[in-house]
């Protein structure tokens, strides 16, 4: 039914708009990714495929409809690895990860339109290549329109398989990204969009490479296995062989045989994604950052004048056709303000508005009110 | 739905109802004017006697919660209102008349509707007191033009004012208080039609010996008109009858003996619809089967519902009617 009285809303004065930037701190507690929900590697809030392409994790046991998807991970080794020169185990899916990120990511480069290889700088010189990796893949749940530059961090366990987060020297990796500014200094931007290089420290020299780097909009994080590779102080280029890797990134125990642990490089060649995945969640103590909703608003502007809205056809108004606010005709006419609808020219109700308590509304005022619309 | 918090700053819960969602999603979201409502206010809580004094008087109603925002169904029923004047002291209400001829009388204070089948009202004013005994105005039969109507009034209703012409002109026509057409929203799953006055409608007491001249013919109005908010709901917008009930000195009979409106009138309605053709399946569905109606042989199907009824000067009124049906 439409209302009584209506007033115009001027798009040339009443009708603003407006952009805006939500951030939320998301702290991932690693313990949610192994051996909170049922027992390491098979916990519950874990989902394997068959495909064993990638690994996904859930904040709750997946099986349940509460489940939120937080992020899914995998292991990608490129071409030009020096370990697509060996026997690995499915080496096809791994490659074709890499690629699949990488063609997304970065693109192509060259006259044969070869896919780029993930740098651990901004530079996209070919130098510096992470051939072998680990990707995290965030949900846009957390995400949502992009993870804030500056504040992403990621804690890695570089111990033993027994504590990988003990109390030697180095033994927990905080990677970040120190130089990403959200003006846009300390990023790079390639087709994925904008990335920025995660160091193991807060204050890197400006030609320094780091350990993987962050893709912001995408919500894509690609580690190096170079991390693991020679501890705390190994090189932060993929090792050109096993030498200097520490052993226990990854341990496993098959059925009559006695427990086997592999170094990362190891891992790679032998463990499946999904094992590999499981090593990797083992080595993550925690991942924090701050998300980016961005909000475009309309705000309205009801103004409501002092000779306008201040009767009511409220059935309670009157009492035998005598208006109940007014004890003699010349007081001053009041009504009450709970509801804003917003109409387009057709008397159609598009938006409506609630007032959190009653609004007087008299002669001897005017409102406005101030309806923002968020999309 | 749940109440909005307001123990801190006024806040605003704004939300785009389902037709806005509908017309976002064509391209078509344009907002180019609003309306204020008051939906939840209860203006009996205005104490103008209240002993702490003026600044008291509003004090339970600025205490009323506010329901957060909701997109289905979503509507002002009761909207502010402008008004030039104001020095207004007194607003029209809408009533009931069931004092003319052929004013429809509620039964258990529902409107019954028969459905025409030749035999269900017939059943039915048998039931309730016969030709004679008042049962032709218990019974609405759908689709007729000339018969038994709905019959409503607006005006001032108060003995405060006498409804004589002069204040009729006074108090309703110089105020803009007339209301020239009234909006009926009726469910379009049951209705087709709304049948309202016709151009040549009386209501009209005669001078000199006050009887009621009330002639009551009716018409189709197609409901067509989107209702708002609503669901299933649309609205026709039917012409008014000019409520020429006056009040004169040397009249024989009084004029509230005709008008159900103690004051200076402004307009009378009468009303009565066209149903669809409605099966059991329908009646299973949104009403109930196999029912008794004391008095009545046989046992009847019925589907209850509200019309929904707005004047021009915005006074509303809910209609219960029940569709009813011989099996």
């Amino acid at each position: 039914m439409p209302v009584k009285s209506f007033e115009p809303i001027n798009p040339g004065t009443d009708i603003t708009t407006t952009r805006t930037f939500l951030h939320e701190v998301l702290p991932l507690t690693g313990a949610i990714l192994s051996g909170t929900y049922g027992t390491f590697p098979n916990d519950t809030n874990i989902k394997n495929y068959t495909h064993g392409m990638f690994q996904s994790v859930y904040d709750y046991a997946y099986l349940s409809s509460s489940a939120n998807h937080i992020f899914d991970v995998t292991a990608g080794i490129a071409n030009s690895s020096q370990l697509s020169g060996t026997t690995v185990t499915q080496m096809k899916k791994k490659t074709n990860m890499y690629n699949e990120f990488a063609q997304v990511l970065l693109g192509y480069t060259g006259s044969n339109n070869a896919v780029r290889v993930f740098e651990n700088d901004l530079k996209l010189d070919q130098k510096g290549a992470m051939r072998d990796v680990f990707v995290i893949s965030l949900s846009r749940l957390l995400i949502k329109d992009e993870i804030k530059k500056g504040t992403f961090k990621i804690a890695l366990g570089t111990g033993s398989w027994s504590d990988p987060f003990g109390t030697g020297s180095n033994r927990v990796k905080t990677l970040q990204d120190s130089l990403a500014k959200v003006n846009g200094d300390g990023i790079n931007n390639a087709d994925g969009g904008d990335y920025g290089v995660l160091y193991d420290k807060s204050n890197p020299g400006p030609n320094e490479s780091g350990y993987g780097v962050v893709f912001y909009q995408a919500g894509i994080v690609v580690l190096s296995s170079s991390i693991w590779q020679g501890g705390a102080s190994g090189s932060k280029a993929p090792g050109a062989t096993a030498q200097g890797q520490r052993a226990g990134f990854y341990k496993i125990t098959r059925a009559g045989a006695s427990a086997t642990k592999y170094n990362v490089r190891q891992c790679l060649q032998t463990a499946s994604i999904s094992g590999a995945m499981d090593a990797l969640r083992h080595r993550i103590q925690n991942i924090s950052f701050n998300n980016t909703t961005e909000i475009n608003s309309t705000i309205y502007f009801c103004r409501a004048p002092t000779s306008k809205f201040n009767y009511s056809s409220n059935p309670t108004y009157v009492t035998g056709s005598k208006i109940r606010v007014k004890n003699i005709s010349s007081d001053n006419p009041v009504a009450y303000v709970t509801t804003v609808g917003l109409y387009n020219s057709q008397n159609e109700l598009m938006a409506v508005a609630k007032l959190s308590e009653p609004l007087k509304k008299s002669i001897d005022n005017e409102l406005t009110i101030r309806v923002r619309l968020d999309y | 739905m749940a109440l909005l918090d307001n123990s801190g700053d006024i806040i605003l819960d704004c939300v785009l109802t389902e037709v806005g969602r509908k017309r976002m999603a064509r391209g078509q979201f344009n907002i180019n004017k609003f309306a204020l409502g008051d939906d939840e206010i209860n203006y009996q809580l205005y104490d103008k006697n209240h002993k702490s004094g003026s600044a008291y008087y509003d004090l339970e109603i600025l205490q009323t919660p506010v329901f957060q925002a909701t997109t289905q169904n979503a509507t002002i029923n009761y909207g502010l209102v402008s008004y030039g004047n104001p020095n207004l002291f007194y607003m029209p209400s809408i009533v009931r008349n069931t004092k003319v001829p052929n004013s429809m009388m509620p039964k258990t204070k529902i409107y019954y509707l028969a459905i025409n089948d030749g035999v269900t009202s017939l059943a039915l004013t048998t039931a309730f007191g016969g030709a004679t005994g008042g049962g032709l105005r218990r019974v609405l039969k759908a689709g007729q033009r000339n018969g038994t109507a709905i019959v409503l009034e607006t005006g001032l209703n108060t003995a405060e004012i006498a409804g004589t012409s002069t204040n009729r002109s006074k108090y309703i026509k110089s105020q803009g208080l007339m209301d020239t057409s009234f909006n009926i929203a009726v469910d379009q799953r049951y209705f087709t039609n709304i049948l309202g006055p016709t151009p040549g409608c009386v209501f009209d007491n005669s001078g000199g010996s006050g009887e009621a001249v009330i002639k009551l013919i009716l018409s189709n109005n197609i409901p067509a008109i989107s209702s708002g908010g609503r669901k299933n709901y649309s609205v026709a917008r039917v012409r008014s009858i000019n409520n020429n009930v006056l009040r004169r000195q040397n009249d024989k009979i009084p004029d509230t003996d005709t008008s159900a409106i103690a004051g200076p009138r402004a307009a009378a309605l009468a009303l009565n619809f066209d149903v669809k053709l409605l099966t059991t399946d329908d009646f299973k569905r949104y009403g109930k089967t196999g029912q008794t109606v004391a008095g009545a042989a046989g046992t009847y199907q019925y589907i209850d519902t509200t019309v929904y009824v707005e004047g021009s000067s915005g006074v509303t009124e809910q209609l219960p009617i029940r569709i009813i049906k011989q099996e």
